[in-house]
C-alpha cells in the first residue's frame, strides 16, 4: 500500500516512465490491487487543481492500458467504468478518460451492459465539436471497438443509439477520423435498422463525396485520398435504402463536375447499382444512360470514357438481373438496353464521323453483358452494318464500315469464354448465326483498293475466332487473299496487312496457305539474279522472302520452304554454265537474301523449340556445303557466287543453328564428317548434291590459298558442338587455328572464324588446370606479343587471339583469366598496342559474340561478368588514379571499353565512383567508344536506379552531352550525337527540376542549334530532347 | 475545358496516312536488310515538307481526343517549304470553329521549339474555311501577340495539353 | 518587287558594325539612346534592361543589366528628355519608371535603379513615350487604349486622358519633337493623332488610314513636319502636315519583304534641304536607309541611301533607332530575335 502510495506521488512529480513500470507489476504480481491504487489517487482526482485531476485519470489510464487485461476482474471493470466514464463531464480529465475507456471496452471483463453504458454516457457528455482531432479519434475508436465486440448490445439500444451516433459523427473533417467513421457507417448501414434514419446517415456519409482530399506533403500518417475513396464507396455502397438519394445526387455530379469528379463518380456507381438493385436502375436508367453516353460520344479522355463504358455495363446488368432466367432463344429485349442499342445504330448511319467508333464500344459493351442482351445487341448491330456496306449511297464509307465492324468483332472476340454450351467462346457462339453474312461483306472488301485493309484486318479477327470458320470457308478466304497478295503486292502497306493476316491463318489452318498461298509465292522468285537497277523487282523478292520467313514457321511449311530454297540457291549459285552469271556481285546478294530468310526462320523455330529443326543437319547442310565446294572447286574467282563474305556468313549461320539443336550423338557424327573434309580431304561425308566434284580437285581448305575461305563453314559448326564431342586435334591448343591467327598470310575473315572457333573448343574442353596450357599461354605470350621485336602486325593479330583465348575462359570464370588479363595491363605502355590491349580489358568479357553462347552449349558460370568486373574494375580505377597522361587516357579507354562491354548490374552499385571518371572518358577522340560510352549511361538513366551520382554531376554532365551532339563545332557521328540528344532528352525525367533549372535556358538555347542537323535522324531527337526541356517544370500540383 | 462550348460535336474522322519513314527504300542498295548506317556521314538530307509535317499532325485537337491529322485540320500537302520560308496552312473542321486560333497558335509553338530559328513560319487557316479568316490569320502571324499568348499560363496551358501527343509523329501510342 | 530591284545596288552609303551585345538571354524587342547622357537602353522578353555605355571614341561596354522586376517581357524602353529617368512597358501590364539613386557624395558610385509602378491598362502593355517637354508620358496597350499620364514632381503620375479611339490593340505611341501632339498606330490599320484641347480633355484630331494591315511603328521628322508610319503591309507611308490639325499623305516607301517592325527618323547629315535620315527594319532582317530630301516645292523625296542583309544573321530585326545627340546622327542600334542588341555607324562609300 505504501509503496503504492509512494510510487503514486512520486509519478505525480516525475510523470516518468519507471514509477508506472512498478506500478503495473506490483498490480499483475498481486503485490498491490486496483483499490489500493484508486485510494493512492483518491486525493489527486478529487483536487481541485485541474492539473492534478487530470494527471490522476491519466495515471489510471495508463496503469489499465499496460498491465494484463485478464487481471482484471468483472468488479473492477464496473468500477472503472464508473469512474471513467463519471470524469467524462469534467472538461479537464475527459480526454485521459475517453483514453482509458478505448483500452477498457477491450477487456475481457466488459460486458454487452458496459458497452450500451458508455455509449450512453459518450452520448450524454461528450460534445464533439469542442474537441481537437485527436480526442474525437479516441470517441470513434471507442465505437469502433464496441461494433466489434458488442455489436448485437448497440443494435438493442437501437433508435437512441443511431441518433446519439450521428450526432457524434455529425460534421467530422479529419481524414484519420473520417477512416473510422466510414467503416462504422458501414456496418451500421448494413446491419442496424436504420429505417427511421435513412436521411441523416445518408447526410453524414454523402456530404463527403467526392473525396477532395489531398495528404499534405509530408503527411506522417499517411492516409492517402484513395483509402478514404475506397472505404467511402463501401460505405454507400452499403444498402438499398439510399440508393434513390444517392444516385440523384451521382446524376448532378456528372453533369456538374470535372473530369476527376467523374470519373470518381462513376467508378462509385459501378460499385453501387448492383447493390441499389434493378428498382432503382430502372428508375433513373434514362437520366444516367444520357449523361454516360456524352462520356463515351464526346469523350474528353480515355479513361473517363472507359469508365463510362463499364458503369454501362453495370447499369445494363443490373436493370436485367431481375429478368427470367435466359432460354437462349429470344432475340429481342425491351427497354434501355434496347433504347441504347437503337440510339448507336442511329448514330452509325454516319460511319465517318467521330461518334461513330465510340457507338461500336457501346454496342460492344452491350454484347459484354447479359446473354438475352448480348444477342439482341449483335442482331441488330451486324445486320445494320452489312447492310449499310451493301446500300449504294455507302460507297464512299464503305472503308470506314467495316472498320467498324472489326472493331465490333475484336471486342467480341476478346469477350470472355462462357461456360454456357460446350466450352465454345462466347464470341464464336455469339457470331455464327451472322458469319456468312460478315464473310460476304469482308470478301467483297477485297475487291477494292479502298476497302481492301479494313477487309483484310476484319477476315483475321474473323479467323482467330476459334471454331468459328469451317475448313472450306478458310479456303475460300485464303484464295481471296491471294488474289490481293498478287494484285497489288506493290503496295507495301497493303501487303503487310495482307501477310499478318495469312500469317493469323497459317497458325490456326496451315494446310490452306501451304496450298494455297506457297506456290504463288515461290512462283514470284526469279531463277535469275535480277539486274543491278531492277530496284522494284529486288525490293518484290524482298517483301516474298520476308513473306515467307514469317509464313513457314509450322513444321510442314518450313519444310518445302527447304525444299524450294535450296534448289533455288543452286539454280543462282551454279547454273549450267558459269557465264550464265553477269553480275556476281548482284547474285551473291540475291543468294545472300534467300539464305538470309531460311536463317531467320531457323531462328524463330528454335526460339520456339520446333523440334523439326535438328532434322535438317540430313536434308539441308548436305545439300549447302557440297553447292559452297562444287563452285569453289569448279567456277572461275569472276563467277563463285558463294565465295563473297556475307553468303558465307549467313550460310555459317544457318549451319550453326542446325548443328546447335542436334544431340551430342548425331553431332559426333558430324563432326568425324567434318574433320574428314577439312583435315583429310575427304568431303563426301559431309557433303552430297547432285553437281559432280571432278576427282582431281584437292580439297584441303586449311591449305589451299583459294579455298581458305571455306573454313568458315568448318568453325560454324565447331562453335555449336557440345563439350561432349571430340574433335580432331588438341582442343585446348589447336595448332592449325593458332597459324590462321598468327600469319598475316590470312585474311582477317579467315582469322575471325579461326579465332571463334578457337575460343569455343577452349572454352568446352578447358578443364581443370592443364598446366601445359598454361605454360603454353606464357610462350606464347612472351614470345608474340610482349616482344617487341615481332613484327607489329603479328603481334596484334596474337593479341586479337589472345582477347578470344581470354572471352573463352572469362564466361567460365577460370582461374587463369586473372593472370591473362594482368599481361594486358603489362603492355599499356607499349606505344603500338597500348590501346588496343585497354580495349581488349573489356572485350574479353562482352557476351555479345554470339559464339560463346548458351545455345552453342558454351560452358558458362552464372556471374561471371560479376566476378569479372570485381576482379577487374578496382585495378583500372587506381590506374586512373596513380597514373598521369597519356598512360592516364589508357586506362580511360579500358574503363570506358569494360563498362560498354558487362551488364550495367555488375557496375551500378559503384556509379557514386564512377561517374567523374566515365565523364572524362567523353573527351576520348575515338568517336564510335563515346557513343557506346553514353548508351551504356543512358542505359543507366533510363533503369532510373542510382540518379544520386547523376544530379551530382548534372551541370558537368549536361556541358558533356551538349558538346557532344553538335554537328559543327567538333567532329560528331550521327549516332554520338543521337545518343547525346537521347541523354539529354531522359535527364528531365531523372533529375530533379530544382537542379535542372539553372540550365534550362541554355540548354534550350543550344538544343535550337542542332534542330539544324545535316541528319534527319538527328533533328528529330533534338526535337524530343528540347521538347522535354521546354516542359520541365517545378513539380505542379495535380491539374484537374 | 468545361465551360467552353462545343464547335463541332461530331467531326469526320480520316484515316491517318502512314508515318513518313525517315530512311529512303533500301531496295537501291543490291544487299538486303541492309540497315541505313547512321554512322556514316552520307550525304545531307534537307528538312522537307513531310518532316515538318511529321512535327504537327499528331498534336492533338483542343476539343477531341484525336489527331489534327485524323480529323484532316494539317496534311502533308498544306506544308511548303522554300528556302528558309515555311508555310503551313490549316483547315478548321467547321467554319464556325472558335478553336482555330488555339490550334493554330499551338502548331505555331511546336514549330517555333522545333525548326531552326533559320525559318521564317507562316501559319494560316485554308482559304476559304473559316468565317473569320483574316483575324485568325492576322493574330496568328503578329509575332508581338504569339509572345503574348506565350506568357499567359492558362493558354500555354491548354496549348501544352494539345502538344502533349505531337512527339508520336503519326505512330499510334 | 521593285524595291528588291533597288536593294543593294550602288548606295553610296555603307552600314559598319561598331559593337555587338549578347547579354540578353531572349529576343531583345526595344532600345533607346539615352538623349543626354551616352547610354544605350534595351529590354527582352528575359524581363531585364540593359545599360550600354559608349565614349567620345566610339567605344561600347555594358554598362549594367537591370532585372526590371516585370512579371513578363518587358516590349518598351524610353528616357524622358532629361535623360534622368527611364519608362519601360511590360506585358505584364505595368509601366516602371526608373529614377537612378543620386550618388552618396560627389562623383561617387551611382546608386540602384529605383521603381515606381504604374498600373491602369488591363493587359499587355506594348509602347511608352515622353513628350518633347517631358512633362507628359503616353502609353498603349491590347485593351485597345492610350493613356495620357501627367509627369508631376517626385516621381507622382496622374492620368489625364484615357483615349479609347482605336478598335483594336495599339501597338505604338509617339510624339511631336515640339508641340505636345501624340499619334498612335494599331492593329487596326490606322493612325490617330490626338492633342489636348485647353478646356475639355484629350481628344483624337484626326484618323489616318491607308495602310492595309497593322501599324507597328511611329517616327516624327526631326523637323516635326513629317510622320513616317511603318506597317506588316510592306510598306513605310509618309504624311506630311498640311495645316494645325491636317496631316496628309504624300508618298510611300517600299523595300522589306517582310513585317516591317520599327522605322526612325534621325537628324542625318544636314545639308540644305536635308529632312534628314529614315531607317526601317523587320522580319525580313534587313536594314534600310533613306535620306530624306525636302526641297522648296513642298514635295518630300527620298533615296534608298543605304541597305544591309541579315543585320542579325537569320532572326528578325525588331527594332532601329538613330542615335538623337547632336554629332552622333550617324550612329543607330538595332535589336533582334537573335537576342543581341547592335550598333551601327553609316559611313560615305570611299
Amino acid at each position: 500500500m505504501e509503496s503504492t502510495q509512494r510510487l503514486v506521488q512520486t509519478w505525480m512529480g516525475s510523470g516518468r516512465d519507471a514509477e508506472i513500470d512498478q506500478i503495473v507489476t506490483g498490480f499483475s504480481g498481486g503485490q498491490t490491487s486496483l483499490l489500493n491504487i484508486v485510494q493512492a489517487l483518491g486525493e489527486y482526482l478529487t483536487s481541485e487543481e485541474d492539473v492534478l485531476r487530470t494527471k490522476g485519470v491519466q495515471l489510471l489510464g495508463t496503469v489499465i492500458r499496460r498491465c494484463p487485461p485478464d487481471k482484471i476482474n468483472r468488479q473492477a471493470t464496473r468500477v472503472l467504468l464508473t469512474f471513467f466514464t463519471s470524469k467524462l463531464d469534467d472538461t479537464e480529465t475527459i480526454i485521459p478518460a475517453l483514453n482509458a475507456l478505448v483500452s477498457l471496452t477491450t477487456l475481457p471483463n466488459f460486458i454487452s451492459a458496459d458497452a450500451t453504458e458508455t455509449m450512453n454516457a459518450l452520448f450524454k457528455h461528450v460534445n464533439m465539436k469542442a474537441h481537437v482531432q485527436s480526442t474525437r479519434h479516441h470517441v470513434f475508436a471507442i465505437v469502433d471497438s464496441l461494433m466489434a465486440r458488442h455489436r448485437d448490445a448497440l443494435k438493442n439500444m437501437g433508435d437512441s443509439f443511431l441518433r446519439g451516433y450521428i450526432t457524434l459523427a455529425d460534421g467530422e473533417k479529419d481524414p484519420r477520423n473520417l477512416l473510422l467513421a466510414f467503416s462504422i457507417a458501414r456496418v451500421i448501414a448494413i446491419e442496424f435498422d436504420i429505417t427511421n434514419h435513412v436521411d441523416s446517415l445518408f447526410d453524414i456519409t454523402f456530404c463527403y463525396f467526392p473525396i477532395t482530399f489531398r495528404p499534405p506533403p509530408d503527411d506522417p500518417y499517411g492516409i492517402t485520398a484513395e483509402d478514404l475513396k475506397q472505404s467511402l464507396r463501401l460505405c454507400l455502397s452499403a444498402t438499398p435504402l439510399i440508393g434513390r438519394m444517392a444516385v440523384i445526387q451521382f446524376l448532378e455530379k456528372l453533369t456538374a463536375g470535372n473530369p476527376v469528379t467523374k470519373r470518381d463518380t462513376l467508378e462509385t456507381l459501378s460499385i453501387c447499382l448492383p447493390v441499389y438493385g434493378p428498382g432503382v436502375a430502372q428508375e433513373f436508367s434514362r437520366k444516367l444512360w444520357n449523361l454516360l453516353k456524352l462520356e463515351i460520344l464526346q469523350p474528353t479522355d480515355p479513361d473517363t470514357e472507359q469508365k463510362a463504358l463499364d458503369t454501362t455495363q453495370v447499369l445494363i446488368n443490373t436493370i436485367y438481373s431481375s429478368e427470367v432466367a435466359d432460354t437462349g432463344e429470344s432475340y429481342d429485349v425491351e427497354g434501355l438496353a434496347k433504347e441504347i442499342c437503337e440510339e448507336c445504330l442511329e448514330v452509325l448511319r454516319e460511319p465517318e464521323k467521330s461518334q461513330a467508333k465510340p457507338a461500336i464500344k457501346v454496342l460492344g459493351a452491350l454484347a459484354g453483358t447479359r446473354p438475352s442482351v448480348s444477342r439482341y445487341t449483335l442482331s441488330q448491330a451486324i445486320p445494320y452494318l452489312t447492310n449499310l456496306f451493301k446500300s449504294l449511297d455507302e460507297l464512299l464509307n464503305r472503308p470506314q464500315v467495316l472498320l467498324l465492324l472489326g472493331d465490333l468483332l475484336e471486342i467480341v472476340y476478346k469477350l470472355p469464354t462462357s461456360p454456357r454450351k460446350d466450352g465454345e467462346p462466347e464470341g464464336t457462339l455469339l457470331l455464327s448465326p451472322f458469319k456468312d453474312d460478315i464473310l460476304g461483306v469482308l470478301l467483297a472488301g477485297l475487291k477494292a483498293t479502298e476497302t481492301v485493309g479494313p477487309a483484310l484486318l476484319g477476315l483475321k479477327k474473323l479467323s482467330q475466332m476459334k471454331g468459328l470458320l469451317e475448313d472450306d470457308e478458310f479456303t475460300i478466304v485464303v484464295r481471296n487473299i491471294n488474289d490481293v497478295l498478287q494484285s497489288d503486292a506493290d503496295d507495301e502497306d497493303t501487303g503487310e496487312v495482307v501477310l499478318d493476316a495469312l500469317v493469323t491463318i497459317s497458325s490456326i489452318a496451315p494446310k490452306h496457305i501451304e496450298e494455297g498461298t506457297l506456290p504463288l509465292l515461290f512462283l514470284s522468285l526469279p531463277d535469275r539474279t535480277p539486274a543491278r537497277d531492277a530496284h522494284t523487282e529486288r525490293a518484290k523478292i524482298w517483301r516474298t522472302l520476308s513473306s515467307l520467313t514469317k509464313l513457314c514457321i509450322p513444321p510442314s511449311l518450313f519444310e518445302t520452304l527447304v525444299v524450294r530454297l535450296s534448289t533455288k540457291l543452286e539454280l543462282i549459285c551454279a547454273p549450267r554454265n558459269q557465264t550464265d552469271i553477269v553480275d556476281v556481285e548482284a547474285a551473291s546478294a540475291y543468294a545472300h537474301s534467300i539464305l538470309k530468310a531460311l536463317a531467320t526462320t531457323l531462328d524463330v523455330k528454335i526460339t520456339s523449340k520446333h523440334v523439326d529443326v535438328a532434322k535438317y543437319i540430313d536434308r539441308l547442310l548436305p545439300r549447302l556445303y557440297h553447292l559452297f565446294f562444287y563452285v569453289a572447286s569448279v567456277y572461275e574467282p569472276s563467277h563463285m557466287v558463294t565465295a563473297n563474305h556475307r553468303v558465307l556468313e549467313v550460310a555459317g549461320q544457318i549451319i550453326t543453328l542446325v548443328v546447335q539443336v542436334n544431340p551430342i550423338e548425331r553431332q559426333q557424327v558430324f563432326a568425324k564428317a567434318l574433320e574428314a573434309a577439312y583435315h583429310s580431304g575427304d568431303p563426301k561425308a559431309l557433303s552430297q548434291g547432285i553437281q559432280e566434284i571432278p576427282m582431281d580437285v584437292k580439297f584441303q581448305p586449311f591449305g589451299i590459298p583459294s579455298q581458305r575461305d571455306l573454313t568458315a563453314l568448318y568453325s560454324a559448326a565447331v562453335i555449336a558442338f557440345h563439350n561432349g564431342v571430340t574433335t580432331f586435334g588438341d582442343p585446348t591448343d589447336p595448332q592449325g587455328l593458332t597459324k590462321v591467327v598468327l600469319d598475316d598470310e590470312y585474311t582477317p575473315f579467315q582469322r575471325d572464324s579461326a579465332c571463334s572457333s578457337m575460343a569455343a573448343l577452349l572454352n568446352k574442353h578447358l578443364d581443370g588446370q592443364p598446366e601445359t596450357f598454361l605454360s603454353q599461354r606464357k610462350i606464347f605470350w612472351d614470345t608474340e606479343i610482349a616482344d617487341v621485336k615481332q613484327p607489329f602486325n603479328r603481334r596484334r593479330n596474337a593479341l586479337e587471339g589472345w582477347v578470344w583465348i581470354t572471352k573463352a575462359l572469362v564466361i567460365r570464370s577460370h582461374p587463369f583469366v586473372e593472370w591473362m588479363v594482368n599481361s594486358l595491363f603489362e603492355i599499356f605502355d607499349d606505344e603500338n598496342l597500348a590501346w588496343d590491349a585497354a580495349k581488349a580489358v573489356g572485350r574479353v568479357a562482352s557476351g555479345e559474340d554470339g559464339i560463346l553462347t548458351k545455345r552453342n552449349h558454351a560452358v558458362i558460370r552464372i556471374l561471371h561478368a560479376q566476378k569479372y568486373v570485381i576482379a577487374v574494375l578496382p585495378k583500372v580505377i587506381d590506374g586512373l588514379k596513380s597514373s598521369t597522361p597519356p598512360r592516364q587516357t589508357v586506362y580511360r579507354i579500358a574503363l570506358i571499353s569494360l563498362i560498354t562491354s558487362v551488364p550495367k548490374q555488375t557496375y551500378i552499385g559503384q556509379m557514386e565512383t564512377l561517374m567523374s571518371h566515365l565523364l572524362r572518358g567523353l573527351d576520348v577522340p575515338d568517336m564510335d567508344m563515346r557513343t557506346d560510352l553514353i548508351n551504356a549511361l543512358l542505359a543507366i538513366a533510363e533503369s532510373m536506379e542510382q540518379r544520386e551520382p547523376i544530379t551530382t554531376h548534372a551541370s558537368s554532365i549536361i556541358a558533356a552531352m551538349l558538346r557532344s551532339c553538335k554537328f559543327s563545332e567538333q567532329p560528331t557521328s550521327p549516332a554520338l550525337r543521337i545518343a547525346a540528344l537521347r541523354y539529354l532528352g531522359i535527364l528531365p525525367h531523372v533529375v530533379r527540376y530544382e537542379v535542372l533549372h539553372p540550365h534550362k535556358s541554355i540548354v534550350i538555347r543550344e538544343l535550337g542549334k542542332v534542330l539544324d542537323d545535316p541528319k534527319r535522324d538527328v533533328r528529330k531527337e533534338a526535337v524530343d530532347a528540347r521538347t522535354s526541356w521546354y516542359i520541365c517544370s517545378p513539380p505542379i500540383k495535380e491539374t484537374l | 475545358m468545361q465551360d467552353v462550348p462545343v464547335y463541332n460535336a461530331n467531326p469526320t474522322v480520316f484515316a491517318p496516312s502512314k508515318p513518313s519513314k525517315s530512311s529512303l527504300l533500301s531496295a537501291h542498295s543490291l544487299w538486303w536488310d541492309e540497315e541505313l548506317d547512321v554512322k556514316a556521314e552520307s550525304e545531307d538530307e534537307e528538312i522537307k515538307p513531310d518532316e515538318i509535317f511529321d512535327l504537327i499532325r499528331s498534336i492533338t485537337d483542343p476539343e477531341h481526343p484525336l489527331t489534327l491529322e485524323q480529323l484532316a485540320v494539317v496534311s502533308s500537302p498544306q506544308v511548303a517549304v522554300s528556302g528558309n520560308f515555311v508555310n503551313v496552312e490549316f483547315t478548321p473542321t467547321v467554319p464556325h470553329c472558335g478553336m482555330s486560333a488555339i490550334i493554330g497558335l499551338s502548331i505555331r509553338v511546336r514549330l517555333l521549339r522545333s525548326l531552326p530559328n533559320r525559318f521564317k513560319v507562316d501559319v494560316r487557316v485554308k482559304p476559304g474555311s473559316h468565317n473569320s479568316e483574316n483575324s485568325v490569320n492576322k493574330q496568328l502571324n503578329d509575332k508581338e501577340r504569339v509572345a503574348a499568348a506565350l506568357e499567359n499560363d492558362s493558354l500555354i496551358d491548354v496549348v501544352e495539353k494539345c502538344l502533349s501527343t505531337a512527339g508520336r509523329r503519326g505512330q499510334t501510342p | 518587287m521593285d524595291s528588291d530591284v533597288l536593294m543593294d545596288h550602288n548606295t553610296e552609303f555603307q552600314l559598319m558594325q561598331v559593337a555587338e551585345f549578347s547579354n540578353h538571354e531572349e529576343r531583345v524587342w526595344h532600345l533607346a539612346w539615352n538623349p543626354t547622357r551616352p547610354l544605350l537602353a534595351s529590354c527582352s522578353s528575359d524581363k531585364s534592361v540593359n545599360l550600354y555605355h559608349y565614349d567620345t571614341t566610339g567605344k561600347f561596354e555594358q554598362a549594367t543589366s537591370i532585372s526590371t522586376g516585370h512579371s513578363k517581357t518587358v516590349r518598351a524602353v524610353a528616357w524622358a528628355p532629361s535623360g534622368k529617368t527611364l519608362a519601360t512597358a511590360s506585358f505584364d501590364s505595368q509601366v516602371g519608371i526608373w529614377e537612378q539613386e543620386e550618388p552618396e557624395e560627389e562623383g561617387g558610385a551611382p546608386g540602384e535603379w529605383e521603381c515606381t509602378i504604374l498600373e491602369g491598362h488591363e493587359n499587355e502593355c506594348k509602347c511608352v513615350a515622353y513628350s518633347s517637354s517631358g512633362t507628359l508620358l503616353a502609353t498603349c496597350s491590347r485593351d485597345k487604349t492610350v493613356w495620357v499620364w501627367e509627369v508631376q514632381p517626385d516621381s507622382e503620375f496622374e492620368c489625364v486622358g484615357v483615349l479609347m479611339e482605336h478598335t483594336q490593340d495599339v501597338k505604338c505611341v509617339a510624339w511631336h519633337p515640339t508641340e505636345e501632339i501624340l499619334a498612335s498606330a494599331s492593329y487596326d490599320d490606322t493612325i490617330r493623332l490626338y492633342v489636348d484641347d485647353p478646356d475639355e480633355d484629350w481628344y483624337a484630331f484626326q484618323v489616318l488610314s491607308g495602310h492595309e494591315s497593322t501599324v507597328w511603328s511611329l517616327a516624327f521628322s526631326p523637323c516635326g513636319k513629317y510622320l513616317a508610319s511603318a506597317s506588316d503591309d510592306l510598306t513605310i507611308r509618309l504624311w506630311r502636315r498640311a495645316a494645325q490639325f491636317k496631316w496628309e499623305p504624300i508618298g510611300m516607301l517600299r523595300g522589306h519583304d517582310r513585317t516591317i517592325f520599327s522605322v526612325s527618323w534621325g537628324l542625318g547629315n544636314g545639308d540644305g534641304e536635308n529632312a534628314g535620315w529614315l531607317a526601317s527594319t523587320g522580319s525580313d532582317g534587313k536594314i534600310n536607309v533613306w535620306e530624306m530630301k525636302a526641297p522648296e516645292n513642298g514635295t518630300l523625296d527620298s533615296k534608298l541611301i543605304a541597305t544591309l542583309r541579315d543585320a542579325h544573321s537569320v532572326s528578325d530585326v525588331n527594332c532601329v533607332a538613330w542615335n538623337p545627340r547632336p554629332g552622333l546622327g550617324d550612329l543607330l542600334a538595332t535589336a533582334g530575335d537573335d537576342c543581341s542588341v547592335r550598333v551601327w555607324r553609316i559611313t560615305g562609300v570611299a
